[in-house]
């Protein structure tokens, strides 16, 4: 009789356990491809373990502006674009906390630009999902998805993101069926290569304008990004990239750089180093808010030096890391030469 | 909460926990807390309505089963003449006969309130406009308590059977009320009686594996019946049935069918639920389906389709009729005034009548229902009184019908017979009802079954795919019952990794394809609302 009990549980354990693979796995295949930058996290999770220097994270900001490949070609820097389409610093803490399951970096670089907003803006359960749903399943993801809303459904259809999306079964092709580990290689460490043009205006002068308080909440969020930090010992760079601010947002970046520098933490404004970056308004953008290509490379290099210049980075990368950045590299201006021709 | 929700699988889930975690002695107390939880979900005002029923008829029982006894004592009283034992008997029969009034009035009377009263003013209302009477009652707003003609007929089975002296009133009224709120089966049934299902909740019964397993596949097999089929073509017949003055000949047809079968995978969806999540507990309710496409007869559809409606109908409502005196005495007339013949036909119909009137009334507070009803008696009638002659016309014209062939006609034939009734069903009144008819009859309309029309109701090519596909695979398990009866027991004959692979197909065909979650209202079962 207890042989047979054994039997059965231990019976029921395996076929729960095959099922929850399964659950998983299907989820991740179900997950859509057009939710932002989609790859973003796949990517990051296909990363060899402690091979990042550094990871930065972002709104469509942050892969847009830095170019990882030249990091690590000029600078010895080996980094990740962990950043999505309009990501909210209700997102941050997560993403470091994730961030360190796999990998020790020296810095966590974050874009600024979603601290400052014209209006305030209520929470937005897509950017949240943007990053939540392409997470692997843990329960710190049940963790911050817990804390991030109270409405129970909504809890459901985040923490089993397949409620949400198992109606995509329709758009399934079978080389989806690669995304059944949530990995993914990316080319370019989760950089995008644009090569349109689109002239900009030079943004007006606003540098006599007194800074404006941002929204407490994301000022709360802020500080609890600096704690999880400072409790991990990970170093922290703020920057905000270039772009035409409205006199609103810079109020609200020249407070952002006091209360983060009050903190004793680096924020890099690159709005105040336009002519040192070489940014030319006419040539580097492809829309009002992002850099392409050839602007993108000017940043980078901005960023690069500083970082090198500020921060005790180990830089020493084992072989197979630094073959597989080369790759990078190389793929980097291959790409680029074909932009460039088309 | 619904059957299909998170929390309602949260709920069994803990209360299984809970109840194996239990003393035997004390489980029936876990199970009484998750009736509780289960009904109050539904509001406050519910649940005191359904207290109120619990009370009045478990007393009125109880005093009756004290007279009962009482009646039974006399028989041992010798020392007792029998003109004063009779006389007693009298004043305890009449006794009983009050009290049975009062057990069976409070919670019919409630139904009647809370259900049929709008049904009463908005006929009253008709019949005031036809006589130019610019008199209008207007509609009282009235709380429906979830499940409350599936519990008020447990409860007046209860009532009867005590009444007759075929069961001995429970004792407590806890234990009364856990019969009577079973969460599983409150809302849609299975109308359980007390004597099959009261003791199976009091003893508290052993944990045991095969309960459990058992009763999560058949919750996962209810589930893809709803989410999988159900779902789908509700949408699909929606969007027929709702603007249906747009449409004719075939695509109503086909709506039709697909509300047919809707409605089958719905229901039955729901009481593989019930039976599943009662079954984790190790408790067995009775089946209410045994695959009624099946039946080649309207009779036996009915005793196949919803049977413990049928049983009930068929213990308090047509046998008590049969032989009541109004029935005997209409009879006794009819055979006198009509002549044998018709008379017995009168003796037949009467009954059937009666209760499938009652039948599509309780069904709602809808005339097209009362339609629905008096279709299917005038069917069950016909087919009493000329399913003889029929056998012998057969048998004169030599027609084989002992073959597959007979039989599959006799089926697609009763079938046919339900869809007529299915559109009294659907239909949102009886004059929409009777429009649907004409439509469907006036033209063929073919050009609504192309493919560019047809994949525009609201479900696409590859939502048909599922459907096609989930038809064929409960056809095949329906064929298998039929032939082997228990198809879980026929599954656990297989080996392993064939077992294992049909239930992680199941589980994954619901998650994937069932249609749930953000996007998706998932309609209530069509049998909560009665």
């Amino acid at each position: 009789m207890i042989k047979k009990e054994w039997k059965n549980f231990v019976g029921s354990v395996v076929f729960l356990g095959i099922a929850a693979f399964l659950f998983v796995s299907i989820s991740y295949v179900m997950r859509p491809v057009d939710l932002g930058n989609r790859d973003a996290m796949a990517g990051f999770y296909a990363e060899e373990d402690n091979t990042l220097d550094v990871v930065a994270f972002g709104s469509s900001a942050i892969y847009r502006f830095l170019n990882n490949p030249i990091l690590w070609e000029e600078y010895g820097i080996t980094s990740y674009n962990l950043g999505t389409g309009s990501q909210q610093p209700d997102v941050a803490v997560m993403l470091a906390n994730e961030t360190l399951k796999t990998q020790k970096p020296d810095l966590i670089l974050v874009e600024t630009r979603s601290f400052i907003k014209e209006e305030k803006e209520g929470k937005s359960d897509i950017n949240f999902r943007r990053v939540s749903d392409y997470m692997n399943y843990s329960f710190d993801r049940i963790k911050y998805i817990t804390a991030y809303t109270d409405d129970w459904s909504l809890r459901i259809s985040m923490i089993f993101d397949i409620c949400f999306y198992h109606e995509l079964w329709k758009e399934f092709k079978i080389t989806d069926l690669y995304r059944a580990d949530n990995k993914k290689d990316t080319e370019l460490k989760g950089w995008e290569c644009i090569y349109e043009c689109e002239p900009q205006e030079v943004p007006e002068d606003y540098s006599g304008v007194m800074p404006e308080a941002i929204d407490p909440e994301e000022e709360q969020e802020l500080y609890e990004l600096m704690d999880f930090c400072e409790a991990e010992e990970i170093a922290l760079l703020f920057v905000a990239t270039p772009w035409k601010m409205t006199e609103n947002r810079v109020a609200q970046n020249k407070y952002l750089e006091q209360i983060i520098t009050k903190r004793g933490y680096h924020f890099l404004n690159c709005n105040d180093y336009i002519d040192e970056i070489g940014i030319d308004y006419s040539k580097d953008f492809y829309d009002s808010m992002h850099t392409n290509v050839w602007g993108a490379e000017k940043v980078t290099h901005f960023i690069g030096k500083f970082m090198k210049k500020h921060f005790d980075m180990d830089l020493s990368h084992d072989e197979e890391t630094v073959k597989e950045w080369n790759r990078v590299a190389e793929s980097y201006h291959e790409k680029k030469q074909n932009g460039e021709k088309e | 909460m619904s059957y299909t929700s998170f929390v309602y699988f949260v709920l069994v889930a803990l209360t299984a926990f809970l109840y194996y975690a239990a003393p035997i002695k004390y489980r029936w107390t876990i199970l009484l807390l998750a009736n509780t939880v289960f009904y109050l979900s539904a509001g406050p005002v519910e649940f005191i309505v359904l207290a109120v029923s619990v009370i009045a008829s478990y007393f009125a029982a109880d005093f009756i089963g004290g007279y009962n006894r009482k009646i039974k004592e006399l028989k041992s009283m010798e020392e007792m003449g029998k003109e004063e034992k009779k006389q007693r008997k009298s004043v305890y029969a009449k006794k009983k006969r009050n009290l049975l009034w009062l057990g069976l009035g409070v919670p019919i009377g409630i139904l009647l309130v809370v259900k049929y009263t709008n049904f009463v003013l908005s006929s009253v209302n008709t019949v005031l406009a036809w006589e130019g009477s610019a008199k209008n009652f207007s509609m009282v707003s009235l709380v429906v308590p979830l499940g409350i003609s599936f519990f008020t007929f447990q409860i007046i089975a209860y009532v009867m059977d005590v009444y007759k002296g075929k069961i001995e009133p429970v004792q407590g009224i806890a234990k009364y009320y856990l019969y009577v709120s079973f969460f599983p089966s409150v809302v849609q049934g299975p109308i359980p009686r007390y004597a099959e299902l009261g003791h199976q909740l009091e003893r508290g019964n052993a944990f045991r594996f095969e309960n459990v397993r058992d009763g999560c596949i058949l919750i996962l097999w209810g589930l893809a019946k709803k989410l999988i089929m159900a779902q789908r073509l509700a949408t699909y017949v929606d969007s027929v049935y709702d603007p249906y003055m747009y449409y004719e000949g075939v695509i109503l047809i086909v709506a039709t069918i697909a509300f047919s079968v809707q409605i089958y995978a719905d229901f039955s969806g729901c009481m593989d639920i019930a039976v599943g999540t009662a079954k984790i507990f190790g408790i067995e309710l009775s089946p209410n389906f045994l695959r009624p496409y099946f039946s080649k007869t309207m009779p036996e559809f009915w005793r196949r389709w919803h049977a413990t409606l049928g049983s009930w109908f068929r213990d308090y409502v047509f046998f008590p009729f049969s032989i009541s005196k109004t029935s005997l005495k209409i009879n006794k007339w009819s055979r006198t005034h009509l002549g044998d013949g018709a008379g017995k036909i009168v003796s037949v119909s009467l009954p059937i009548l009666v209760v499938w009137i009652l039948t599509g009334i309780w069904h709602g507070p809808e005339w097209k229902y009362v339609a629905w009803g008096l279709f299917h008696g005038i069917l069950i009638v016909l087919s009493t009184i000329f399913s003889p002659k029929m056998q012998k016309l057969g048998e004169r014209l030599h027609i084989k019908t002992d073959c597959f062939s007979f039989r599959l006609f006799q089926m697609l034939r009763t079938f046919a017979l339900c869809c007529v009734g299915r559109v009294f069903f659907r239909a949102q009144s009886i004059g929409a009802a009777f429009e649907i008819f004409k439509l469907t009859f006036q033209t063929t309309g073919f050009y609504w079954l192309n493919g560019n029309h047809f994949f525009e109701y609201g479900i696409d090519r590859q939502d048909w795919m599922v459907v096609l596909v989930f038809f064929v695979i409960w056809f095949t398990v329906s064929v298998l019952e039929e032939k082997y009866g228990d198809v879980l027991q026929l599954l656990h004959k297989q080996n392993l990794v064939f077992r294992w692979a049909i239930l992680y197909v199941l589980l994954f065909s619901v998650i994937i394809f069932g249609q749930y979650g953000p996007g998706y209202e998932v309609a209530d079962f069509i049998y909560e609302q009665f």
